[in-house]
């Protein structure tokens, strides 16, 4: 250590990735990054710089990664921004996923839920098992709770879904809680009666829309086989008669055939009115060979077609039309503020059963929708209970709940416990389970985190650019406004 | 047992070749273990199990011996195990930091977590 220093300053915690030629990533505890050339990485970790006359002594300092003393305010401000970022561990566990029916009047390409004909009404969850879901929802100490109806096609089964949209008002009431109700449909069974309701009792949908007809009806399909672009897009038509367009989302999911049309997607989605889109791999287990032949691809092509629809996406808002993509807006959140947004399927520890969780159609409870989908092939290990037959206390503080919440901490995951984008990103332990038959993980040639890091690590290369236009967009998103508003005035 | 490997980048003024490949094929890279930790070194050797299988002991006092076999022929063993000394740097600086701030880490998130415990 050379003497450059009256007395030597201390290095905070962080974690550093060789980023490019030039750039070393740093990444402190609580996510806040600077990009540093190897000679002042170098300086950092020998002790090197000078207090005095370096300015990159004052932008570690004030960036958090050293300090003067540990008494310094700089521990105590790390530690607010450290219970912030994790303040999504205080909702335990805030969204409720219910799965309304099993049955399905589609049969999409790459459905994993065994939807079941739309004849077979035992597949529905009767009323019993609806108040008993109810309550359990309830018992939950997150003071407010989103209760998201899933199928099959839950319109199919929708006098529960009002029941629980009645019965989870009162619980609210009396445990004073906050409630929110999603409705997950892809449409073509909603009635104007249904819209009304849902536009009337504030609550959201949420549909599917992979892009224009023919990429739509490549997957998306009625159980004979036709396609059901047209029908969705005439219900969604007469949704927005009844429910604000802001509360009417869509989700993508991505197949092979999606690959080669990015710009047509987006398109679809802006002459649809629709303000964000949320561009989704598939979820790659419970497939046949031939099904991955006809529908999947590998993590490279996904990565080529999300970063050619990010860019459209960003070309579309520059045009003057607010549409965001919904994960690169989630890590841009994560990467640029201090605030918290825990994602159930993203987040450290992972959220399954304490940030969410997903109660079958028979009063099953799983640690996650993924959970269920292994259910459904035979494999019950991530079943926490049954509302019918388990206490609160059986399912949520239940060894499974608790054995993958000790084993998904970043700190203690081989290929996280170092990785500079681990404030940023997340584990799913089920998915893990699913695909390498290991809920810990195999990271070198898990496509989850390989998906991930190279997302985090592109948005990393437009803000290393900083291109004024592609930052004021990203600010747009993040804030929730139009560009021409976060835009500063010459 | 072992043959003297020709890259003539990987030779040492010491004398002493840090890597080196064996008879049966496979590349040993001797790491000090006065500058290099055993942690360090696996997990940097986690980050190469795609592509080759490691074996990790102890030579002697002085070295830890890391073997490498190519799990496909069409891996080029010689640039993994660069790659593998380039990266075992940055693990062991990471794991000094780590031991350097550990109990600050620990300060920040017992503070983060139980904010009203000191003014009880």
């Amino acid at each position: 250590m050379s003497d450059k220093n009256s007395h030597p300053y201390i290095i905070l915690p962080f974690d550093f990735m060789r980023f490019s030629k030039d750039n070393l990533l740093l990444v402190n505890l609580v996510g806040e990054y600077l990009f540093v050339s190897e000679d002042e990485f170098k300086k950092l970790v020998t002790h090197d710089i000078n207090r005095k006359s370096d300015p990159l002594y004052f932008i570690l300092k004030a960036k958090h990664f050293i300090t003067e003393r540990i008494s310094d305010p700089a521990i105590e401000l790390l530690a607010v921004k450290y219970r912030t970022k994790k303040d999504f561990l205080s909702h335990f566990t805030s969204l409720h996923m219910v799965e309304i029916t099993r049955r399905c009047n589609q049969k999409c390409i790459y459905c994993q839920v065994s939807s079941q004909d739309p004849d077979k009404s035992h597949y529905d969850m009767n009323i019993e098992t609806a108040r008993k879901t109810v309550d359990l929802i309830f018992m939950s100490p997150a003071r407010s709770i989103k209760i998201e109806f899933q199928g099959g096609e839950p319109l199919l089964n929708y006098d529960i879904i009002k029941y629980v949209i009645e019965y989870g008002e009162k619980q609210a009431s009396i445990k004073n809680k906050g409630v929110e109700f999603v409705v997950c449909t892809n449409l073509t069974r909603a009635t104007d009666d249904m819209l009304k309701y849902f536009g009337d009792n504030n609550v959201l949908i949420s549909t599917s829309l992979d892009g224009p007809e023919n990429v739509h009806n490549f997957a998306r399909r009625y159980r004979d086989g036709t396609g059901t672009y047209r029908d969705v897009i005439n219900s969604f038509e007469r949704a927005k008669k009844y429910v604000e367009p802001s509360k009417i989302s869509a989700l993508m999911t991505t197949t092979r055939y999606s690959l080669i049309y990015p710009d047509e997607i987006i398109n679809e989605y802006v002459k649809n009115e629709f303000r964000s889109i949320f561009v989704r791999p598939l979820n790659p287990f419970g497939y046949s060979k031939q099904k991955i032949d006809e529908i999947g691809y590998d993590s490279s092509e996904f990565l080529i077609f999300y970063k050619e629809i990010l860019e459209n996406t960003l070309k579309t808002n520059l045009k003057g039309y607010f549409i965001e993509e919904s994960f690169a807006s989630l890590l841009l959140t994560r990467i640029l503020t201090p605030f918290s947004t825990g994602f159930v399927d993203l987040q450290f520890p992972a959220g399954t059963g304490i940030s969410g969780v997903m109660y079958g159609y028979n009063g099953n409870v799983y640690l996650s929708d993924e959970a269920r989908m292994l259910a459904n092939m035979g494999d019950y290990r991530f079943c926490l209970g049954n509302v019918h037959k388990n206490s609160y206390r059986d399912i949520f503080y239940s060894d499974t709940i608790v054995n993958l919440i000790r084993d998904s901490c970043a700190e203690s995951l081989p290929g996280c416990s170092d990785c500079a984008f681990q404030m940023y990103c997340g584990i799913d332990p089920v998915r893990n389970y699913a695909t390498q038959n290991d809920a810990i993980g195999y990271r070198p040639t898990n496509d989850f985190c390989l998906i991930n890091k190279e997302i985090i690590r592109h948005l990393f290369e437009i803000i290393l650019k900083n291109d004024l236009d592609k930052m004021d967009i990203f600010w747009s998103w993040i804030t929730g406004r139009n560009l021409s508003e976060v835009r500063i005035k010459a | 047992m072992e043959e003297a490997c020709d890259e003539k980048d990987n030779r040492e003024t010491t004398g002493m070749k840090p890597i080196e490949k064996l008879q049966d094929g496979r590349l040993l890279l001797r790491v000090s273990k006065a500058l290099y930790s055993h942690e360090a070194i696996l997990t940097t050797a986690y980050k190469f199990t795609d592509n080759c299988y490691i074996h990790v002991d102890s030579l002697d006092s002085d070295y830890y011996g890391v073997f490498f076999t190519a799990k496909e022929p069409s891996i080029d063993l010689f640039s993994q195990v660069n790659d593998f000394y380039n990266e075992l740097a940055d693990q062991q600086i990471r794991y000094n930091l780590c031991q350097s701030n550990r109990s600050i880490k620990e300060l920040i998130i017992k503070k983060a977590f139980f904010p009203f415990q000191d003014n009880e």
